[in-house]
């Protein structure tokens, strides 16, 4: 049971990267396949956050910490790499929302198996 | 002046990237733009070939005099972003600077009857930011954030006509 | 969608969001946050205007609004710092700190509250970047607000 609860972040990483791939293979509307790539997005965050956790350790500010808080912080570099993949995610999902308003518009539908005017 | 010139090659086109947007309607201003930047981008990566092959790998650190600054822990590992130049990387530089160029020239007469130009010419100077950033990066981080600035700019760019629906079909 | 009570708890709401975001921004050395999150908070406090109202009074109120000309801004002094540093060093070197200007005193150091007037180049790049990201996100929900075309009345 001990072991369980120590490694349940990486547990739930697994289990969101299932989901995030069952919906983007399986799903026949556009936005849904969307919404499993974003989940997918999110699994991948969390996983780098989950790799630098030191036990008992503090958040790793200098501003007004507990005094006993000095060697024994989180290591802040996997928190500064989760960022940046952040940063790019919203990126990404406001460039695939805008391609799928434009498919609705000149398509007239949203079905994956529709959407197949391009061939080769 | 030499040192400084892997600054150079990211600094101007993407100085020219973001200049872009401010014409609004004198489309053949902005695409002589578009070409004094490539031009100037590809004379700047030929004086880098010529630096790496008579002097040997140049690596620079961005924002420290030295590139073996270390922690004041004792740790020795690098702390800064690097860029190190070797002679594959200058190889393929002049290729892509090369290449950005041609399709700039071409995009003078090809792309004229469209709407909203200066947006295709910011997307070309951003792609060319990505592909020289991958291939003068020295870690592995630097790596992946330029793949995703080349990897959305070419995704935006082959959708950009949008009044027919294949082009939308094809970006997405 | 737009009855009494939305429209007065967002006249309550909105200030306050507009001034937490700015707040994240500035003490982007300090606190967690900086330039990327405040930016997002500030754009949310935007949209949170944006949908609150009805169509009419969004489009006279956005229209006017430069949000283009504030992200090329943002994008060009982030460029400009690093350029200024090059004439001196190297790119992006922190040339503020430890001097007299806005942002340059020195860091004590150890444990101790933080003082804003520390912090150097990385305050500057702070704010630009929240210039972006702001105007980037809220260009992007105005455009697909207005592109709707829909005047439902709920």
């Amino acid at each position: 049971m001990n072991s369980v609860l120590v490694n349940l972040p990486f547990i739930i990483v697994v289990i969101l990267l299932a989901i995030g791939f069952y919906t983007i293979g399986f799903k026949r509307n556009l936005i849904k396949i969307i919404i499993g790539i974003e989940i997918v997005e999110g699994a991948v965050n969390m996983f780098i956050v989950a790799l630098g956790y030191i036990k008992g350790g503090y958040a790793p500010i200098y501003t007004q910490a507990p005094p006993e808080a000095v060697e024994n912080m989180v290591l802040p570099t996997p928190q500064a790499l989760t960022l940046t993949s952040i940063v790019i995610g919203v990126a990404v999902t406001a460039l695939m929302l805008a391609f799928a308003v434009n498919i609705y518009k000149s398509y007239g539908t949203l079905d994956v198996n529709k959407v197949r005017r391009l061939r080769g | 002046m030499i040192e400084q010139l892997p600054a150079l090659i990211i600094a101007i086109p993407l100085l020219g990237a973001f200049v872009a947007p401010f014409f609004k309607k004198h489309y053949k201003a902005v695409a002589i733009w578009g070409i004094i930047i490539t031009g100037v981008t590809l004379v700047v990566s030929i004086l880098l070939a010529n630096e790496v092959l008579t002097r040997g790998i140049m690596v620079y650190v961005f924002g420290a005099e030295r590139p073996t600054l270390v922690l004041p822990s004792g740790y020795t590992v690098p702390i800064r972003i690097m860029f190190e130049i070797d002679a594959l990387g200058a190889f393929m530089a002049i290729s892509a600077t090369l290449m950005s160029f041609i399709g700039a020239l071409y995009s003078y007469s090809h792309v004229a009857h469209e709407s909203g130009l200066e947006k295709y010419y910011s997307l070309l100077l951003l792609l060319e930011v990505g592909i020289l950033g991958m291939v003068l990066t020295g870690d592995l981080f630097n790596l992946f954030v330029f793949m995703e600035i080349a990897g959305i700019s070419g995704a935006a760019l082959v959708g950009f006509r949008s009044y027919r629906g294949e082009a939308n079909e094809a970006g997405i | 969608m737009t009855t009494t009570i939305i429209r007065t708890m967002t006249r309550i709401l909105s200030p306050l969001i507009l001034v937490f975001g700015l707040y994240i921004i500035l003490h982007g050395h300090l606190t967690p946050g900086g330039g990327f999150q405040g930016g997002a908070v500030f754009a949310s406090g935007l949209a949170l205007l944006i949908v609150g109202f009805e169509r009419k009074r969004v489009k006279s109120l956005f229209e006017k609004a430069p949000l283009s000309f504030i992200e090329s801004i943002g994008a060009l002094g982030f460029l400009g710092i690093g350029l200024i540093g090059l004439a001196t060093y190297t790119f992006l070197k922190n040339f503020i700190a430890n001097s007299g200007f806005l942002f340059g005193s020195s860091t004590p150091e150890g444990i101790n509250p933080g003082y804003l007037n520390t912090g150097g180049t990385l305050s500057y790049l702070n704010i630009f970047v929240g210039l972006k990201v702001l105007a980037g996100l809220t260009s992007i929900v105005l455009i697909f607000f207005l592109i709707l075309g829909r005047e439902r009345d709920e």
